[in-house]
């Protein structure tokens, strides 16, 4: 049991590890954008 | 290594965890979305001889309009045409040819940029990447519905969200590379396009490689699908590539579909100078360029809201409510424009642009529901020949609109009122289409022997 538990941690970090991966240059095209945008409230 | 690619090499184990299929659709969406981003190199390869500014001899910027049009017809081509290659291949396989096609597009690109020869432009970024542009679309949307039957439209939600960031990203990106790598005697397009093609390539097959198919008969645990009676939109067969395009259905989406992008288009094309014009001496270019980036945001954020509520609401529905409402609000701009509402214009023009990107979301989780999810890869490869039609014929109809009545010498919302009620009696065509979209007659679907034969494995499997 501990060793199928240790098993789905593991699992769970990696799929933390990809969508890191993703969308952190997700986030920082977002907050590009959001910059941008603000220009027509300004 | 064609072992490694192999279809039967990625079905995942009982234990295989699906939260990391999404993330590396978005992998392949976030690069290839890059598409949409296009127009930030424009006005660069206008001054690859100049640099300063254009000189003799420099691409135009009508030789330039091409390579996005042939990257758009292709995409539609190669998603089309590869569609049964893909369900046939497995979902690694298509990521990693789609990768290939999409890097080595920009390394062409590069050396067109190089060489300063137009054609090899057109064919690396525009019909090479355009290949990419296809496989790359399908292979994640097809991968994903089978790992989320229970929540179709919030996967396809969160795959073609990433289309729509992958612009968010590149456009600035872009931006800073070229101001890097600029120098006296370059623009700096060409060592950016080598480093964004070797990026997007790493970045793809990453997401390939990460992709598994789930086991023939394969549910999420606890979950068991909808009784037949009970959402008769939604079925539990399978409807086979080649018969599926012989249904009236697919046609009526291929309208659907056709329609709702042509419209958004509409909107899209002329943002910038649409906001400026209505509103002269109010909104600054500055701010234009800020509504067109708060289009955007809406466009990316309606690919996942509308999507993921047609879990809820179902997709015959939630298109509804976009060709329902649609049309009020294309009638709403001229209206805003003649009443100087600035705050109308922009809230009915970002609602619009939630719907545009969320016709493209919702999709192929309505095509899932039709025409179940054995072939719904290449299905929805065919049915995006429509997104090809509508990213050629929506520009020209709308500028050669806007073109006539500025010749005609109207000025501010008189320009673009009857471009506004074409686009609205679009979508209530588009009202029309999917309102006579049926359940798909039984004598389409594939039997429990083809698809055993198929799938390699027991007729159970279904």
């Amino acid at each position: 049991m501990p060793e199928r538990r240790g098993r789905g941690t593991a699992e769970w970090t990696l799929v933390a590890v990809c969508w890191a991966v993703v969308l952190v240059p997700l986030a920082w095209g977002v907050l590009q954008t959001v910059q941008k945008a603000a220009k027509l409230f300004q | 290594m064609a072992g490694l690619l192999d279809r039967d090499r990625i079905i995942a184990a009982p234990d295989f965890n699906r939260w990391l299929v999404p993330p590396a659709a978005l992998a392949i969406h976030l690069s290839i979305g890059q598409a949409y981003a296009f127009s930030v190199f424009k006005l660069p390869l206008t001054r690859v001889l100049g640099v300063a500014e254009s000189a003799p001899g420099d691409w135009t910027q009508k030789q330039l309009a091409w390579v996005f049009t042939l990257a758009i017809v292709f995409l539609g081509l190669s998603a089309a045409f590869g569609g049964r290659w893909l369900e046939r291949v497995g979902p690694r396989k298509s990521g990693v040819i789609a990768a290939c096609c999409w890097g080595s597009g920009f390394l062409l690109a590069a050396l067109a940029v190089h060489v300063h020869n137009v054609w090899l432009l057109y064919l690396g970024y525009g019909i090479i990447g355009g290949c990419g542009l296809g496989l790359g679309y399908i292979t994640p949307v097809s991968t994903l519905i089978k790992w989320f039957p229970d929540r179709r439209g919030l996967a396809t939600g969160m795959a073609i969200m990433g289309f729509g960031g992958g612009a968010m990203i590149a456009s600035p990106l872009s931006q800073q590379l070229m101001e890097r790598f600029a120098t006296p005697a370059s623009v700096g397009v060409k060592e950016t396009f080598l480093l964004l093609g070797a990026v997007y390539f790493v970045f793809m097959l990453g997401g390939a490689f990460l992709f598994r198919l789930p086991p023939a008969g394969w549910r999420p645990a606890g979950w068991t699908p909808p009784a037949q009676q009970a959402r008769a939109m939604v079925t539990t067969a399978n409807v086979h590539a080649d018969m599926a395009i012989r249904t009236p259905q697919f046609y009526l989406l291929w309208a659907v579909l056709f329609l709702n992008v042509t419209a958004g288009i509409g909107i899209l094309e002329q943002a910038a100078p649409m906001i400026q014009e209505m509103f002269p001496g109010v909104v600054t270019a500055g701010a234009a360029s800020g509504f067109v980036g708060l289009l955007s945001l809406f466009n990316m954020g309606g690919r996942f809201f509308w999507s993921s509520l047609s879990d809820k609401l179902g997709r015959k529905l939630t298109y509804g409510i976009f060709f329902g409402i649609g049309p009020l609000l294309y009638a709403a701009i001229p209206a805003a424009g003649r009443a100087g509402s600035v705050l109308l214009f922009v809230s009915a023009c970002a609602v619009i642009l939630t719907m545009y990107g969320g016709g493209f979301a919702t999709i192929p989780a309505y095509l899932a529901d039709m025409f179940g999810t054995q072939h719904v890869g290449a299905i929805h490869g065919r049915l995006l020949t429509a997104w090809s039609c509508a990213g050629v014929a929506g520009p020209v109809l709308v500028n050669e609109l806007r073109q006539a009545r500025l010749d005609a010498g109207l000025a501010g919302a008189d320009v673009y009122g009857l471009t506004m009620y074409l686009m609205a009696g679009l979508l209530v065509a588009g009202f029309v289409c999917n309102l006579l979209v049926r359940r798909v007659d039984e004598r389409f679907h594939m039997s429990d022997a083809d698809l055993a034969a198929e799938r390699g494995a027991p007729s159970e499997a279904h």
